[in-house]
């Protein structure tokens, strides 16, 4: 009787507790004993172990570590009784993780309780586990068993439903797991069912399903309507799955969710057709306010659920109805109950999302009582409102729409200002009717929310107004920044803006009245104290623009560069000196180097796309600015060329390369081989491979390296050294025989591949009809590649060679992978994590053990791979034990408008004890493979 | 999918929390619990019972949640799942308990919070709505209450005690 008041007596004990000091020592103190008991020798007694087990259940709860116990759980799963059963398998979803050790010791018991077991109950218990727990183990050792659960004649409608929602969480996990195509005939005996759970269920099953193979059950719609029409038609139903008087909503919900995987149904001409319009229209008309709330909310879910299809459907569907639901929608926005604003704002932004015209108009007409509910007290409906403007939007109605947005933003708060600063700059740059609104726009909202301008919005002005040299825009800018900046006040993004526009065309308006080049250079520098060390970093380099522009201000100059020498930021210090030897280094160079810059290369601005993309992933939105052709000279003084001008920081020349060197090898060459000569064989005989594992792990090093050994064993090394750029790649290979006798018919030979554009200078014909190579030499190769298309596969490279008793031939891999043609970008975690979500369809994955238990030093690695594998950084997305970044692939193929195509590459490494979760998620799926494939093996490499 | 289930107090102490979609390492489940109720508790119960919420390395989530007195019953799902249904669904959740408990008070939640996961545990499987029948909902558990009472023969007095309100 003790031990049964005992877990209540904690209970009672830890709500009685003081503090949470007190609770803690208590909890501490009872784990302890239940840790000691567990120890024991002693056997437990069956009551003994559930309440223990219970305990730690409500530990955990209340959020303690509890991190053993595991195996009493696992040993109640597999009891005999059905009390320690129940016990166990609920523990279990909750203490134990997909992946924990103790999971394999479990699917034994769990398959004998699924199969083996005489009762409904255990089978129950176990399919409610698999379903919960889902990890890999459960899925991969048991799928076979579900569905045979599922499809047998015998099973009780209680475990048919079960088993329908577990398979559906299997496929979820392992979507090759069952031949999902085949399983349609199962499906439609399941939907003749009459239970309702088991026919709720099983269409949970059936979306999860036809969402990947529609066409497979396309079959399934008959059964689909046959049954809505019973609920919504005749309301025959029993009288327990009347929810509210309401025949079950949710199967009522997932039949019409079904059917929004087949737009075009309405256009079929089948017989169903008329039934369905019927289900639509009755749901549509027979909705009411109704005062009860539970009621009123089964109603309109359904109705919102049959607009939706409605809107799904579009023009293919009917007139009347798509009407009807667009007055129902008009009205919902403007009612006070906040759920259903809250929905029918949600579900007017679908509909407006969807090509159709009339939808559109329509949907225009109600701007203003949207924009009413911009101004909600809760900031769910303001973001659902935010959305439809945002999608409502277009050429006619931006101006107003981005008016409003922006005179919200002044009293908008913080939890909604940094979206809406994103949406107003896209919005601004899509429609912008003119250039100037545009760049006015962004500086207004410089001006009432400049911290939440994100420097990629910012750098999205500069790039368009450097790109647009034809017009009066770069003057009217030069202005417009020249009278912000003339205020004390002006905000340090304005001012970041500011330097950049007047030093680049401050020349434009420096002959007018009041701004010439040393007032604009006051403007500027008056900020100086207030503005961080990457806007003084800007202004410095304005600095050195009008240094070389107007010849009276280099003596009020001078001194700012001289103090700056000592400054504590290096980038400050570095600047500074480097412009201050400028003037001494004659003005010719000056000049050059502090000519304006060229037009960006609008490829380069993909960062800030990534941020503006926000409703296509597939395709980059095409731009309202007209992009101009990045290698046209954008001088206006157009007295020079504007050809690849340096930028100003990189003054210090780069050091020549020095000569390839021959990798190392051959200064102390391994001793000649004997093992050919000890036993000389009559024919030649072959060798193939070298060391698997040594091949794998060189080029895995090569991967994130510029230059080093490919392959070697005691006949030949292979040596790389490459560098890429962009699309294009130099790939250096050096062969180099390192025994002692000489090689004849020795052959690089590189398959083409489709994807590759490649032209090699090979003096001595070894990638051709094949060379003699003495010992000690070495045959070169140069091969020039560049990327045409996505692709994973690393392009071959066979070198094969004779020597006087042996063929060799070994197949080896260039380290040439999609990794190589990438640069990286730098992103913030915002665009990061918007970027991320709409990719996921394109996702590769996968798991690797490595040798270790992953600790901080590793991530470090990790950490530094990702930067050797050309990909910016995102850490702000990242905890301790994860890794993500963001790179484009560069390819050289050209797009319509002859833009050259490139990939955008997102990857983020999760370590979890010593294993890695590599996900690389890309606009191509091939690429998301290649990348993953390389991230793998240069972390297995690690 | 309903990725979480959630009953929390006026006070942000978690009553019960199940967790559907695996958590990543850098969240517990009570920490990201507490993070769910700090963002709902501001909120006053004239809003609307939703709220957005995006959790890093978990996604994108929707809390859907209801406030019954003293608690907070908090649904956090993905995008696919019908809005109002789930606020039914929590509906039915608490009507089940209700008659379960014969008027549902939070001290039953505490102190039996076995039963609180069984009758879940007919409502919701795998994150997906399983059942939602109440008179079911509730036979199943009863049903289970009896096979384990009578398949205990050692503890079946002390069983008693143990669940006696």
């Amino acid at each position: 009787m003790s031990q049964a008041r005992g877990l209540q007596n904690f209970i009672s004990d830890l709500r009685n507790a003081k503090s949470k000091e007190d609770e803690s020592k208590r909890v501490s103190k009872e784990l302890a004993n239940i840790r000691s008991k567990f120890t024991a020798s002693g056997s437990l007694s069956s009551y003994q172990k559930k309440k223990y087990v219970w305990k730690l259940v409500y530990a955990f709860m209340l959020g303690y570590d509890v991190d053993f116990g595991h195996a009493e759980v696992v040993s109640l799963v597999g009891s005999a009784k059905y009390s320690e059963k129940q016990v166990g398998y609920v523990a279990m979803s909750l203490l134990l993780k997909a992946g924990d050790s103790m999971m394999n010791m479990i699917v034994n018991s769990i398959r004998n309780d699924l199969v083996g077991s005489y009762d409904d109950a255990a089978t129950s218990l176990a399919l409610t586990s698999i379903a919960n727990v889902s990890g890999i183990e459960l899925m991969q050792a048991l799928h076979v068993e579900v569905q045979r659960v599922l499809v047998s004649p015998n099973a009780t409608p209680a475990v048919r439903k079960k088993a329908a929602l577990c398979l559906l969480r299997l496929i979820r996990q392992l979507p090759d797991s069952i031949a999902s195509a085949d399983f349609a005939p199962h499906i439609s005996n399941l939907l003749q069912d009459r239970h309702i759970g088991v026919l709720t269920s099983t269409m949970s099953l059936l979306i999860g399903l036809t969402s990947k193979h529609e066409q497979e059950y396309e079959t399934m719609i008959p059964y689909a309507i046959h049954i809505l029409s019973t609920l919504v038609l005749k309301k025959s139903v029993s009288p327990d799955y009347l929810y509210y008087r309401t025949p079950s909503p949710w199967l009522q919900i997932k039949l019409l969710r079904f059917l929004q995987y087949y737009p075009e149904l309405m256009a079929s001409g089948q017989a169903y057709v008329a039934t369905l319009k019927q289900c639509l229209a009755r749901i549509l008309n027979d909705t009411d306010v109704s005062d009860s709330i539970n009621k009123s909310n089964a109603d309109h879910a359904v109705l919102f659920e049959a607009i939706s299809t409605i809107v799904v459907f579009g023009d293919s569907g009917d007139e009347d109805l798509q009407l009807a639901a667009m007055r129902l929608l008009g009205k919902f926005i403007s009612v006070r109950e906040p759920n259903i604003r809250y929905l029918g704002l949600m579900t007017m932004s679908r509909l407006a999302v969807l090509h159709n015209n009339t939808n559109k108009e329509q949907i225009k007409t109600f701007q203003s009582v949207v924009v009413h509910s911009l101004k909600d007290a809760d900031i769910s409906v303001r973001r659902r409102a935010l959305d439809l403007l945002f999608v409502m939007c277009d050429q006619t109605n931006a101006e107003s729409i981005v008016d409003e947005l922006i005179t919200y933003l002044v009293a908008a708060d913080a939890g909604i200002r940094e979206q809406m600063v994103l949406k107003i700059a896209v919005l601004a740059e899509k429609f912008a009717t003119s250039k100037k609104w545009y760049v006015d726009t962004i500086l207004k909202l410089i001006s009432i929310s400049g911290d939440q301008v994100s420097d990629s919005i910012w750098h999205r002005v500069i790039v368009i107004v450097t790109n647009n040299s034809d017009d009066d825009l770069q003057q009217y800018v030069a202005t417009t920044m020249f009278d912000v900046c003339s205020s004390k006040n002006a905000h340090v993004k304005a001012v970041a803006v500011g330097s950049y526009v007047l030093g680049e065309f401050g020349f434009l308006i420096a002959e007018e009245a009041g701004k010439s080049g040393e007032v604009q250079f006051q403007v500027l520098h008056q900020h100086w104290p207030l503005i961080d060390a990457n806007t003084q970093g800007i202004m410095l380099t304005a600095f050195a623009k009008m240094y070389n522009l107007y010849e009276e201000i280099r003596p009020i100059i001078d001194p700012i560069f001289a103090k700056l020498k000592t400054s504590v930021d290096v980038e400050l210090q570095q600047r500074s000196n480097e412009y201050r030897i400028l003037g001494s280094l004659g003005p010719e160079i000056m000049e050059d180097i502090l000519r304006e810059m060229p037009a960006f290369d609008t490829q380069k601005v993909s960062t800030l796309e990534i941020a503006l993309d926000q409703e296509h992933s597939d395709t980059h939105d095409v731009n309202v600015f007209k992009k101009k052709d990045p290698n046209s000279p954008a001088s206006k003084r157009g007295s020079k060329t504007a050809q690849q001008e340096p930028e100003p920081e990189i003054l210090v020349q780069a050091e020549p390369e020095p000569e390839p060197d021959l990798l190392g090898g051959f200064d102390d060459p391994p001793p000649a081989p004997i093992g050919g000569f000890e036993d000389p064989p009559l024919s030649k005989q072959a060798v193939t491979v070298g060391d698997p594992a040594a091949v794998a792990s060189s080029f895995a090093k090569l991967l994130s390296t510029p230059q080093g050994v490919l392959f070697q064993n005691e006949y030949v090394q292979v040596g790389v050294k490459q560098e890429f750029r962009g699309s294009q790649g130099r790939i250096q290979l050096f062969a180099g025989n390192m025994g002692a006798e000489s090689f004849t018919n020795f052959k690089l030979d590189m398959p083409q591949v489709p994807y590759l554009r490649t032209a090699v200078q090979d003096e001595m014909g070894a990638t051709g009809a094949g060379c003699t190579l003495a010992p000690k030499q070495q045959a070169r190769v140069m091969i020039m590649a560049e990327a045409i298309a996505p692709y994973c596969e690393a392009p071959g490279l066979t070198v094969t060679f004779e020597t006087s008793t042996t063929t060799h031939s070994y197949p080896l891999k260039l380290p040439i992978v999609p990794t190589s043609f990438t640069e990286p970008v730098t992103v913030d975690k915002a665009a990061f994590m918007g970027r991320w979500g709409q990719l996921a369809a394109k996702e590769s994955q996968e798991i690797i053990t490595v040798s270790r238990t992953v600790d901080p030093a590793m991530m470090q690695q990790v950490a530094a791979l990702l930067t050797g594998l050309k990909y910016g950084r995102c850490q702000e997305v990242d905890s301790p034990t994860t890794c993500s970044g963001c790179g484009t692939m560069k390819t050289g193929a050209k797009d319509g408008q002859g833009n050259p195509i490139s990939v955008g590459c997102l990857v983020r490494i999760e370590a979890n004890g010593d294993k890695f979760r590599v996900t690389a998620r890309t606009l191509h799926p091939v690429v998301s493979q290649g990348v993953k494939e390389t991230f793998c093996k240069v972390l297995k490499a690690l | 999918m309903i990725k979480a289930v959630l009953i929390i107090n006026n006070h942000g102490l978690p009553r019960l929390q199940k967790y559907f979609s695996p958590l990543p390492p850098s969240h517990t489940p009570p920490t990201l619990t507490r993070h769910i109720f700090n963002s709902i508790a501001s909120r006053p119960d004239s809003f609307c019972n939703y709220l957005n919420l995006h959790i890093e390395d978990w996604g994108d989530v929707k809390l859907i949640y209801r406030h019954y007195a003293t608690l907070y019953f908090v649904f956090a799902v993905d995008s696919q799942e019908s809005d109002l249904g789930i606020l039914d669904l929590i509906q039915v959740f608490v009507e089940s308990l209700d008659k379960c408990f014969c008027n549902v008070c939070e001290l039953d939640l505490i102190f039996h919070s076995d039963k609180v996961h069984y009758v879940l545990d007919e409502i919701v499987s795998g994150g997906m709505v399983l059942e939602t029948n109440i008179s079911m909902v509730l036979e199943s558990v009863r049903e289970q209450g009896k096979l384990g009472k009578s398949s205990l023969r050692m503890g079946e007095g002390k069983q008693n005690d143990v669940y006696r309100r």
